[in-house]
């Protein structure tokens, strides 16, 4: 086998001794390989370089000390110096056992007669950690674009699941960008083939103009109201609109709902704070047809009723949890019909779950619709009723204490303390119903004031009150 | 992306659906014929995906699209063949690395530029099937599985992206989850060895034990046996015959189905 100096002091008449560092100085690596393309000889000069990796391809075909696909451009470029003296510049990549393949891109030099030849390559090492880092911020990206994809799937999916009709409409040409499902079945037409034509579609005359104010106060102020339309096969249906912008284009975002004949559309603003106020009123507020079903409650309702949603009461009648079956619903109703409004309708309502809370019912028929429609809103008086019976449970406690004397206690005596305890319990409550009124407490016990007086010194009860006003007679 | 237009299976013959056969002619929108571009076409986007600019490659595949070339066609016989034709250029020296890796990133913006404007609507059709997409370990390469994934959704088929997207080798997400089949794709012939092991451990700890194995990639072109010594069930790397391929090994995933 020849080395470099023997090979390469063949060359000409230059020193061979000059030869190894002129090498060296144009090259990383050297290679003399022999006419079978096998490394006779190697000379290591780049820093970087694995020197013992690289010796380790001498006696070896240098086609096998490269990646698969690196193959051939050794072949070609073996073929290329042999036919013209000098190949092409060519990277090739070399498999390491401690990492990343080493890159170094070659030139392959013919030395003539008898079929050696040199290949002096330069280490692409450090271009290859660029390298590596362009493909890494690549995979970045690609991460991301998968990541996004899932997103965008997601959210078709929920815009086409969505009972809502929403239309994407180009806001400068009106060309319908996107549809869901529930577009194609409003205008029995599929979706798909919605796209592309210009936007408002099938909707009666009068709607049709209505369309065209709502997207010009849209593209003017970013906002509309929502508005009662009908489509041209008589479907009514609450229509609002907002503008989006996606890369410099506005979009109208449509969205149509179809609404039941005889409902209310409310302007945006209006139903907003109506809504909300309904919602969050503590007391119940449920919106029934004149059989009694309930169209439409609040969560205050529902807190009564011991329900978790909306769903669970909508259509049901509302009997089901307020009055006694077959008696004070039908009352409220028929009271309703003839008079249009009831006030303090005392009952009761009975929770899924077996709560009971007292409740005091006004309600009203409405008719701005096509179907007249009760407003019912109930309180819970229970605290209310607590609060007055407080006395009452006091009493309770008392004749209980006294039934407990019996046996210990003659009959009459405790006829008589029991009376005197109720008289006295009654007189404490009228005092209290009148704010400490004397004279009103009198009238509402109906009793004299004198006998009022008298008992409240018998009772000693009141005794260290001020006189309440002017018209009450100091004792 | 893509490789041999020829598709072996275990299961014997060609998978139903039949040719894979291209007429070289230029496509006409709508018409449904098989979609083709002239080479001229795909050299000519090969030059403006190597050019200083974003825009001229992507204006010239927006006007094929507006002008109604389908998405698949547009991915399979134009951006494929342009982007394995960059990547000889890249082997061949002709371009660098870095111009070569600009170009890959402006295919890359391009599949989605045109996945999104081609999202498709029936999003509620049940999917055939689930489907794991790997490249082989140690490989990096994932512009041809987001490609071979866009249209595989399209042909309503679940997939989920592993390697390099996914941390979690192919055995521990069909251990997880029930797959109805896993691709590997491979471009270096070196990945046989690991792969032979890793298709032996995802058939073993697959909940689903019917798993059915494809191999994709430059592997099966370099090596047309490499499949049965690694010990996969088909082979082919034809993006739109993969779905045929599947529907073929797979009885429950109709090749109709969703239309």
């Amino acid at each position: 086998m020849k080395t470099f100096d023997a090979r390469l002091g063949a060359l000409g008449d230059l020193d061979p001794s000059l030869l190894g560092p002129l090498v060296s100085a144009v090259s990383d690596v050297a290679l003399l390989i022999d006419p079978q393309g096998v490394v006779a000889d190697v000379l290591v000069s780049g820093d970087d370089l694995p020197a013992d990796d690289v010796r380790g391809w001498l006696g070896r075909s240098w086609a096998d000390s490269a990646t698969t696909e690196s193959r051939e451009k050794i072949a070609d470029m073996l073929d290329e110096a042999r036919a013209r003296g000098l190949s092409s510049r060519r990277q090739v990549n070399h498999p390491s056992p401690h990492g990343p393949d080493l890159p170094v891109s070659y030139v392959v030099l013919s030395l003539g007669g008898d079929g050696h030849l040199v290949a002096l390559g330069r280490d692409l090492h450090v271009q290859s950690v660029l390298q590596q880092r362009l493909a890494e911020a690549q995979q970045a990206m690609e991460r991301d674009y998968w990541r996004m994809r899932h997103i965008e799937t997601r959210y078709r999916l929920l815009f086409q699941l969505s009972s809502e009709a929403v239309l994407v409409v180009d806001a400068g040409t009106l060309k319908i960008v996107d549809a869901n499902s529930a577009v194609g079945r409003l205008f029995g037409v599929p979706a798909k083939r919605l796209v592309g034509r210009v936007f408002p579609i099938d909707f009666d005359e009068e709607s049709d103009v209505a369309v065209r104010e709502v997207l010009a106060a849209v593209r003017n102020s970013g906002r509309s109201e929502e508005r009662r339309l009908r489509t041209i096969t008589g479907t009514a249906v609450a229509f609002g609109a907002s503008l989006v912008r996606q890369d410099g284009t506005s979009l109208f975002l449509i969205r149509m709902m179809p609404i039941a004949e005889g409902t209310q559309v409310t302007t945006v603003s209006e139903e907003g704070r109506l809504e909300s106020v309904v919602e969050a009123a503590p007391d119940g507020i449920v919106v029934t047809d004149l059989e009694g079903r309930v169209l439409v409650a609040n969560r205050g309702f529902l807190d009564l009723a011991q329900l978790a949603a909306e769903d669970q009461v909508r259509g049901q009648p509302l009997e089901r949890w307020v009055g006694r079956p077959g008696a004070d619903v039908g009352v409220l109703l028929s009271t309703l019909r003839e008079h249009g409004v009831a006030r303090l309708f005392a009952t009761g309502v009975r929770g899924e779950y077996g709560s009971t809370a007292e409740v005091e019912l006004s309600a009203a028929v409405t008719r701005t619709g096509r179907e007249p429609v009760v407003g019912i809103i109930m309180r819970d008086i229970g605290r209310r009723l607590a609060n007055r019976s407080g006395g009452a449970r006091d009493l309770g406690r008392a004749v209980k204490q006294l039934t407990s004397l019996v046996g210990r206690v003659s009959l009459p005596d405790l006829v008589r303390d029991t009376t005197d305890l109720v008289e006295r319990h009654f007189i404490e409550a009228a005092l209290e119903l009148t704010e400490q009124n004397r004279t009103s407490a009198a009238e509402v016990l109906g009793v004299s004031r004198q006998s009022l007086y008298v008992k409240l010194r018998r009772y000693n009860v009141g005794r260290d009150d001020a006189p309440r006003s002017g018209s009450e007679p100091s004792s | 992306m893509g490789s041999p237009r020829t598709i072996h299976t275990q299961a014997g013959g060609s998978p139903r659906g039949g040719s894979a056969s291209r007429d070289p002619l230029r496509r006409v929108p709508g018409q449904g014929h098989p979609p083709a571009f002239l080479p001229s076409e795909v050299q000519r986007l090969v030059a403006l995906l190597l050019k200083p600019s974003d825009r001229p490659c992507e204006e010239m595949v927006a006007e094929l699209a507006g002008a109604g070339v389908p998405f698949e066609s547009l991915v399979v016989d134009l951006l494929a063949p342009a982007t394995r034709e960059i990547g000889h250029a890249w082997t061949e020296d002709r371009v660098s690395f870095f111009e070569a890796g600009i170009a890959y990133g402006r295919v890359q913006q391009i599949l989605r530029r045109l996945s999104q404007a081609d999202e498709p609507a029936d999003v509620l059709i049940p999917p055939r099937g689930r489907l794991l997409l790997t490249v082989a370990e140690g490989e990096s390469h994932t512009l041809g599985l987001l490609a071979l994934a866009e249209i595989l959704l399209r042909q309503h088929w679940d997939v989920v992206l592993g390697r390099p997207i996914l941390e979690a080798t192919p055995a521990t997400l069909v251990s997880s989850e029930a797959y109805d089949a896993v691709l590997f794709s491979a471009a270096q012939t070196r990945s046989e060895a690991s792969l032979k092991r890793e298709i032996a451990e995802v058939r073993r700890r697959s909940s689903n034990r019917t798993i059915r194995i494809l191999l994709g990639g430059q592997l099966g072109k370099l090596e047309p046996q490499a499949w049965q010594r690694i010990g996969a069930d088909a082979v082919g790397d034809e993006a739109i015959g993969v779905s045929e391929l599947l529907a073929g090994l797979l009885p429950s995933a109709s090749a109709d189905h969703g239309g």
